[in-house]
């Protein structure tokens, strides 16, 4: 999934436009994500959807299983949000009684409408974030960084792990690989002891990347700093721009209309 | 080869710890200043080793390793000005390839050297037609093949301009149509004046694209000199198990009256042009 996000960021309508004028539209949307009446949150999903789904052609499946993977941690606690043991208090109606049980449990109103809100929020957030990484390769985001005075050791230690995530990731696979190849182990003590063994390899394997990197900044003569390119303008379509603020003012319309009535 | 040498180690010894064996035994050689130089040997037989060695990442416990006829210093400064005149390419372009995109990574040293972006920017251009690698400056580093992966390695080291260039097996996993991009980007590199040396185990590249050879073995120097003298010897390097060039194998499997006083020859034209003139002459013989 890594890889697939990192080559759609890469390969996408989108990917010429200005990385700091997408960081600061996907941080302004961000922003009103949090503010804003749920039916705008709402609004939002949908909104960067389009951007990232008509305008960047983010093939809907990426977007889909991507969205869908993050929201599966919300669906997780769902339960702790909705269900509550025990009886309603008095003015709490409770809905759904499960009455079959010993232990009264039921859901209430309340619960609903909060469960409901904090997914309306989580999903306009999540898709501004998505907006940014879909559309935006992490080099690029690591020239905004820098050029928002990020600390200098920050951006190093992010750009390593950058590195690490694929190497690693390709050393599990050829790892996981072999062990199929070889026909795996039947059983479960057996198939444990296997997945620790890889485990344990892939440390080594990781630690060995390490030393190499070591070795080959210190060849490539590194001293004491990483020296990213410096940060390149790039203009932005006038469409966009009309689109992107045409969008914030009647979001921003929208929500005094909800704050004057109600 | 009576020239002033590029590379020269005078009895270095190195141990990694926990080992039994050092990695380097008194290893005493020189390398002409602009040759092309293989180093030969089996795994294990100390040319990575001796390649860190060249760079000041590894520090001999005896000896001295001089570059350009002076004794490397191991000051902070001495070692960033020998990094920007002598550069590695490893055999693994992963261990080398620091940033996201082939074009941020080649770019990566001149940076460091503080030059000026639109040179940087132009430099970048150069070495990366010269290994063809346009196009390919806006991918990521992981999407790259593993032909990809050296050459942007190569190109990063170029960018430098070093005096001379280390190769660790720089030919290693590569299919041909990679291995002939490299090797031209070698020899355009070569023909500027920098000195290339190359570790490898392919006996038929060494013999075709070296113009001085070094053979070690357990960390000492067996055997140092032009291809036709090292290739001459070739109960020697069977000895050490390294065997023959095809071509060199080829020949010398001619009955010896008829090759007698004359070089193996190094390329399959010359081999045939040869061929030929020993098939005539026998011809008139007979």
């Amino acid at each position: 999934m890594i890889r697939w996000i990192d080559v759609l960021s890469y390969n996408n309508a989108l990917r010429q436009l200005s990385p700091m004028w997408k960081s600061s539209f996907a941080a302004l949307m961000f922003l009103l994500s949090y503010t804003v009446h749920p039916v705008l949150q709402a609004a939002i999903t949908l909104w960067m959807m389009s951007w990232c789904i008509l305008q960047a052609r983010i093939p809907f499946r990426a977007y889909g299983k991507l969205f869908g993977t993050a929201l599966l941690f919300y669906a997780l606690s769902v339960p702790a949000l909705l269900v509550e043991f025990g009886h309603p208090a008095a003015g709490e109606a409770g809905i759904f009684p499960l009455t079959g049980l010993n232990l009264p449990v039921y859901v209430t109103a309340a619960g609903l409408q909060r469960a409901g809100e904090l997914l309306a929020r989580i999903s306009a957030c999540m898709s501004c974030f998505f907006f940014l990484m879909f559309t935006t390769p992490f080099s690029e985001l690591l020239q905004v960084l820098r050029r928002l005075r990020m600390p200098q050791i920050v951006l190093e230690l992010m750009l390593i792990m950058y590195r690490f995530l694929f190497l690693l990731s390709d050393a599990a696979h050829g790892l996981l690989l072999a062990r199929r190849l070889r026909g795996g182990r039947r059983g479960y003590k057996a198939r444990m002891r296997e997945t620790a063994a890889m485990a344990g390899a892939l440390f080594g394997n990781t630690m060995h990347r390490y030393y190499g990197l070591s070795q080959g900044l210190l060849a490539r003569g590194f001293t004491d700093e990483i020296i990213l390119p410096p940060y390149t303008a790039r203009p932005v379509p006038l469409r966009y721009s009309i689109q992107a603020y045409a969008g914030i003012a009647l979001l921003l319309l929208a929500e005094a209309y909800f704050i004057t009535n109600t | 080869m009576d020239q002033e040498s590029s590379l020269a180690c005078d009895g270095v010894v190195f141990h990694y710890p926990d080992t039994k064996e050092p990695a380097l035994h008194e290893l005493t050689f020189s390398i002409p200043a602009g040759s092309k130089t293989a180093v030969l040997g089996h795994n294990g037989s100390g040319k990575s080793t001796l390649f860190l060695h060249a760079v000041g990442i590894l520090r001999p416990q005896q000896g001295t390793v001089m570059q350009g006829g002076k004794a490397l210093s191991y000051s902070k400064k001495e070692l960033a000005a020998l990094r920007r005149k002598v550069g590695l390419v490893f055999q693994d372009p992963e261990q080398q390839l620091i940033l996201s995109t082939p074009l941020e990574d080649v770019s990566f040293g001149l940076r460091g050297s503080g030059m000026a972006e639109p040179a940087i920017a132009a430099r970048c251009r150069e070495v990366m037609e010269l290994l063809n690698l346009t196009g390919l400056g806006d991918k990521p580093i992981h999407q790259l093949s593993l032909g990809q992966k050296k050459r942007t390695a190569l190109a990063g080291v170029l960018a430098m301009e070093p005096e001379l260039i280390l190769l660790d097996e720089p030919t290693s996993y590569l299919d041909p149509l990679s291995e002939t991009q490299m090797l031209k980007g070698l020899e355009a590199i070569h023909a500027k004046g920098t000195t290339v040396v190359m570790a490898t185990h392919d006996m038929d590249l060494a013999y075709r694209w070296a113009d001085w050879i070094i053979v070690l073995e357990h960390g000492r120097c067996r055997a140092a000199g032009t291809p036709e003298e090292i290739f001459a010897g070739r109960e020697e390097l069977l000895s050490i198990g390294l065997g023959l060039p095809l071509l060199a194998d080829l020949w010398f499997s001619l009955p010896a009256s008829l090759t007698a006083g004359q070089s193996a020859p190094r390329t399959a034209g010359e081999f045939k042009v040869k061929l030929h003139k020993l098939l005539a002459l026998n011809h008139s013989y007979s």
